[in-house]
């Protein structure tokens, strides 16, 4: 296990009174330091109920909860949140004071300076994406719902907490904003690196977003809990592969980036070579050669096809290129390129845009059959007690 | 602004046409030796301070007892004993004012104590009730978050449930006071002066002046402390609600 454990639940059990069964059975979990762990499952399966136990806003009725390696099952509950960050859906922004109110609210209860405190608040506005000086004094309803969920996750990281947990945050939010907030919380996390945990009940967010998913099952029992590709490639059960439902490979495109496969390697040749040149290259049982530029940028396609009898310039031979795709993109916006090109191939490029390799519907397909990229060997994080 | 400015002052302005009306019409009057005794600026005067001091104080005790109470039972632990304190109120509020000024004065005597007595009893409701109300109506995901954020539950009341409770709660306030400008007319039965008193010596001693001019001051008093009650409303409600 390379990680250490930031979040560790023991034998978690929550019983309510005059119910048969208990809400939460017996939960083993651990959450590795610095990842974002998504809590999956349908509603009623008691993934909200169990994360809320973390900052014991429902406590426990039987077990233990570590906070990097702390027992705080029984510590100042007070204290205990806020060293944990905490984002809900309907994102609980408190009216009646400002969004730099709203987001000093930890600070001022932790004791910090006044010029620490509005440098803090002016650092997180801006790290999701709002303008310090258009929208410290404003009141929350002068802003959008995104807008305010933006603010909801600056407060949850006001004290710079090491985890946050995140209570299906974009739920209420339309398609466009929801896909929005996502993006900014990649970014975020990939600067700040907390462990997060983030409820949901949408298995694309879950793919997108999760490091690791672990996919909850009535009373909160675990089903699966691994890396996104894992749970698409390998459904632990039948309740894993129902949950995950129809298009497993289409959503596992979206989990697996460009430079993690084996792409297709046709031959580069500069545009300055001859057709003969190409003519050599195309021999043998390569599809199509690459033509590059002078910053090795790929300029054409030329494939068997193309190439007539006649002689001609290199700059007119074969398809130009007009779509390329970044390598570190996933396979699901190569193949959305592929689907809109010219040939059956679109080129793979670094950030400088240099030529890389081909991908191919073959090649996907060749991808989708192997095993699991990111993680070579399945992991199995603190599985359910079954 | 000016609209808003205009609005502010409407009823201002039109209590002082009433008064200007009010005024001419006395003066149109030759006044007999019983008018004058009850229409001099001393006596008038004199009354209009009696029935504020009543009016204010029965406020005042009615926002020290019922907004703590409300608080106090919207609390978990005190839920359960609302329905039975709000029917007691309420009890107090249907009674008829005079029967239970009476009743308290068969029992305990006269004067202004007892008159203020009946008036918080009377006016209790409208804050009590306001106060439940205003808290109750608090979203509770903002209580959540707060909890969440590790505000401790008297954290969370004062700091985000009572400001947000407030606009509800003056509404509360604004009422009681109403009603206790018009109650504390009855303060008169038991010697605890007030307007009550000029109203009183116009239909006892069949003098229409001073009948209308009392009823006039007490309307224009109601009226009056209703637009203060307003602008409170307007001033002290949190920003950004």
């Amino acid at each position: 296990m390379p990680d250490s454990t930031m979040i560790r639940l023991e034998d978690v059990t929550k019983e309510y009174a005059g119910q048969p069964e208990p809400a939460v059975d017996h939960v083993t979990m651990d959450i590795p330091e610095g990842n974002l762990v998504i809590f999956l499952g349908p509603s009623g399966c008691g993934k909200t109920t169990t994360l809320k136990m973390i900052n014991r806003l429902i406590e426990p009725s039987s077990g233990r909860i570590f906070l990097a390696g702390e027992d705080v099952t029984r510590a100042d509950v007070n204290l205990l949140r806020r060293r944990i960050g905490y984002v809900i859906q309907q994102i609980g922004l408190f009216p009646h004071m400002s969004i730099a109110d709203n987001i000093a609210v930890v600070p001022k209860m932790l004791g910090w300076e006044r010029k620490k405190i509005d440098d803090r608040v002016d650092t997180l506005l801006e790290m999701v994406g709002l303008n310090p000086s258009t929208h410290r004094n404003r009141y929350p309803k002068q802003l959008s719902g995104g807008q305010q969920q933006r603010v909801g996750v600056a407060r949850a990281l006001a004290a710079d907490p090491p985890v946050l947990l995140m209570d299906e945050p974009f739920g209420a939010t339309d398609p466009i904003t929801r896909e929005h907030l996502q993006d900014e919380l990649i970014r975020i996390q990939a600067s700040v690196r907390k462990t997060i945990v983030f409820v949901t009940h949408d298995i694309d967010e879950a793919i997108k977003l999760g490091d690791r998913i672990a996919i909850f099952r009535e009373r909160s029992q675990i089903a699966q809990y691994a890396p996104p590709d894992e749970i698409l490639s390998h459904p632990a059960n039948d309740f894993v592969s129902s949950f995950v439902g129809v298009g497993a490979s289409l959503k596992r495109l979206q989990v697996i980036a460009i430079r993690n496969t084996q792409l297709e390697q046709w031959p580069a040749l500069s545009m300055t070579d001859s057709i003969a040149a190409v003519r050599d290259a195309l021999h043998g049982d390569k599809a199509g050669v690459v033509l590059l530029d002078e910053q090795n940028r790929p300029r054409r396609t030329v494939q068997s096809a193309d190439l007539t009898e006649t002689g001609g310039a290199l700059d007119t031979l074969g398809t130009p290129i007009t779509l390329t795709v970044d390598a570190q993109e996933t396979l699901h916006i190569a193949l959305d390129k592929l689907l809109n090109s010219e040939g059956g191939a679109v080129c793979v490029v670094d950030e400088r845009g240099v030529y890389q390799g081909i991908i191919t519907v073959e090649m996907i397909m060749r991808e989708l059959r192997s095993t699991s990229h990111q993680h070579a060997a399945p992991v199995h994080w603190g599985a359910a007690h079954e | 602004m000016n609209k808003r400015l205009l609005r502010l002052l409407r009823v201002p302005a039109m209590l002082c046409l009433i008064w200007i009306v009010l005024f001419v019409w006395v003066n149109s009057h030759t006044l007999d030796s019983i008018e004058k005794r009850t229409l001099n600026a001393p006596y008038l005067q004199a009354r209009v301070l009696e029935h504020l001091r009543l009016t204010i104080a029965a406020t005042i005790l009615v926002v020290a007892i019922a907004v703590p109470l409300g608080v106090l039972l919207t609390r978990t632990f005190a839920k359960g004993f609302a329905p039975l304190v709000i029917g007691l109120a309420n009890i107090g509020q249907s009674v008829p004012a005079v029967g239970l000024l009476i009743l308290m004065t068969l029992q305990f005597g006269v004067g202004f104590n007892i008159a203020l007595f009946s008036l918080v009893v009377y006016s209790l409701l409208p804050v009590l009730r306001n106060t439940i109300v205003g808290i109750e109506q608090v979203d509770p995901a903002l209580t959540e978050a707060g909890l969440g954020l590790g505000m401790s539950r008297r954290m969370v009341l004062f700091r985000i449930e009572l400001p947000l409770a407030i606009p509800v709660i003056l509404a509360g306030v604004r009422t009681a006071l109403v009603i206790a400008v018009s109650v504390s007319t009855v303060a008169t039965f038991v010697n605890a002066g007030g307007l009550g008193d000029i109203i009183v010596n116009g239909i006892k001693l069949q003098r229409m002046p001073v009948l209308i001019t009392g009823s006039v001051m007490l309307a224009s008093l109601a009226l009056l402390i209703d637009w203060l009650g307003g602008l409170a409303e307007d001033y002290l409600r949190p920003k950004g609600v």
